[in-house]
């Protein structure tokens, strides 16, 4: 390492940052321009600057994934950075209270990928006039859901929503990429509920894509029964709605 | 039944598209701010990248070069502290990552082994002003308004971490030129 003495006051690397952008005003600017005409310390830091970089492509959630499966994350600090962006994609999107976590989910089955049969959870969080409830257990029209997954850490998960009411399945969200497990890791997009009877809410996970058409073909039991499910219900069936 | 899919954040294809613009701009930038202080170009790429993945996530759409300059700083910090990274960080320094460095005749000049050491004995704020002083060569007014406070706040922080460097045997003086 060479040390350089300033012959003023050192020229931030900030400023030097941006004034290489254009960012600073006139009068700022032409300090700094004096400053590195006679400063070769400081003009050896902007020489630096200069240098060409080219960017690594910013990472979307399938670089991730990859990430994961080469086993990079959990070695390197870029693991635990994207971990926690994703934590804190959670919290915000959906600003959850400080209430307690419910288990909310019912475990229809073990999924693929071999994630053991109680490792693969799923929680429901409802947005209900801008209040966040983690576990709800009824819907009304005009509620906004979102689901949770929880599952093995270092795990890569494919899936696909599924909302069954007696033998009507509908899937309410877009496909999407599959996610980096971890805890209450959220599904991209959210969803509404509208029907008069009790629904299942089933996550269908694998390790491999998902193939939403051959689901589609399935029947409702044999499709609950390779999944995860939790179940809602109507608010107006909610017990402490009932006469 | 019917079930609807809807977007939660409807403007978030906009706010990636603002996200990755300052990726491209500032990318660079913050890449070397954060070789200066982790010391190795791998780590701090993935620094650099957490901040803007986080970025989109949260959606926020303007983001200039000083906050994501502070941005940076506190991640690199958090790296630091855990000790589980320090080996790793210490034994993949490449010096060349630091740039030149310049001295104020009353400056120590703080190897990253020896920042490493500070954070731990530092409060948070004052392990930011050391960052900004010895490896950013911020000025005093500068980290003030970096970090929103004044002046004289920057001053006694700054004194803390002089006191703290005097303590742990002082900085390395290096090869003037």
């Amino acid at each position: 390492m060479s040390v350089h003495l300033c012959t003023g006051e050192p020229l931030s690397w900030l400023r030097l940052e941006r004034y290489r952008l254009g960012e600073l005003s006139g009068p700022e600017r032409d300090a700094v321009a004096a400053h590195l005409d006679a400063c070769p310390a400081c003009a050896a830091c902007l020489a630096m600057a200069n240098q060409k970089i080219t960017l690594a492509p910013l990472p979307e959630p399938p670089s991730l994934v990859s990430r994961i499966r080469r086993g990079l994350v959990g070695q390197s600090p870029a693991g635990a950075g994207l971990r926690v962006a994703f934590a804190l994609a959670a919290l915000a999107l959906l600003v959850l209270p400080g209430g307690k976590s419910k288990q909310g989910a019912r475990l229809a089955s073990r999924a693929g990928l071999g994630i053991k049969g109680g490792d693969l959870t799923i929680a429901l969080v409802r947005e209900r006039n801008g209040i966040v409830e983690h576990g709800a257990s009824t819907f009304a029209p005009e509620d906004r859901w979102k689901v949770l997954v929880t599952c093995p850490t270092e795990q890569v998960l494919f899936w696909d929503l599924a909302v069954v009411e007696d033998e009507h399945v509908t899937f309410p969200l877009l496909p999407s990429s599959p996610i980096a497990c971890g805890n209450h890791v959220p599904l991209p997009g959210a969803f509404r509920l509208a029907a008069d009877r009790l629904v299942e809410v089933c996550l269908v996970g694998n390790g491999d894509p998902v193939d939403r058409g051959a689901l589609s073909t399935m029947d409702a039991k044999s499709l609950t029964s390779g999944a995860t499910c939790t179940t809602v219900q109507p608010a107006q069936q909610d017990p402490g709605h009932l006469p | 039944m019917a079930t609807h899919a809807f977007p939660l954040e409807p403007r978030a294809e906009d706010a990636n598209n603002r996200s990755m613009d300052a990726y491209l701009r500032y990318g660079p930038a913050l890449l070397r701010k954060a070789c200066r202080m982790v010391g190795n170009s791998a780590d701090a790429e993935d620094v650099v990248q957490a901040v803007f993945i986080e970025l989109v996530q949260r959606g926020r759409r303007e983001a200039d070069l000083p906050y994501l300059f502070r941005a940076v700083t506190t991640r690199c910090l958090n790296l630091l502290r855990d000790a589980g990274n320090r080996r790793r960080l210490l034994e993949r320094q490449e010096p060349a990552l630091r740039g030149p460095v310049r001295t104020r005749c009353d400056d120590e000049v703080i190897v990253i082994d020896l920042m490493v050491k500070l954070v731990d004995c530092l409060d948070r704020d004052a392990a930011e002003v050391l960052v900004y002083r010895y490896f950013d060569d911020l000025t005093q007014d500068e980290i003030a308004s970096l970090q929103g406070v004044s002046r004289k706040t920057v001053g006694a922080r700054l004194a803390r971490v002089r006191q703290a460097v005097a303590s742990l045997g002082g900085g390395m003086s290096g090869e003037v030129s």
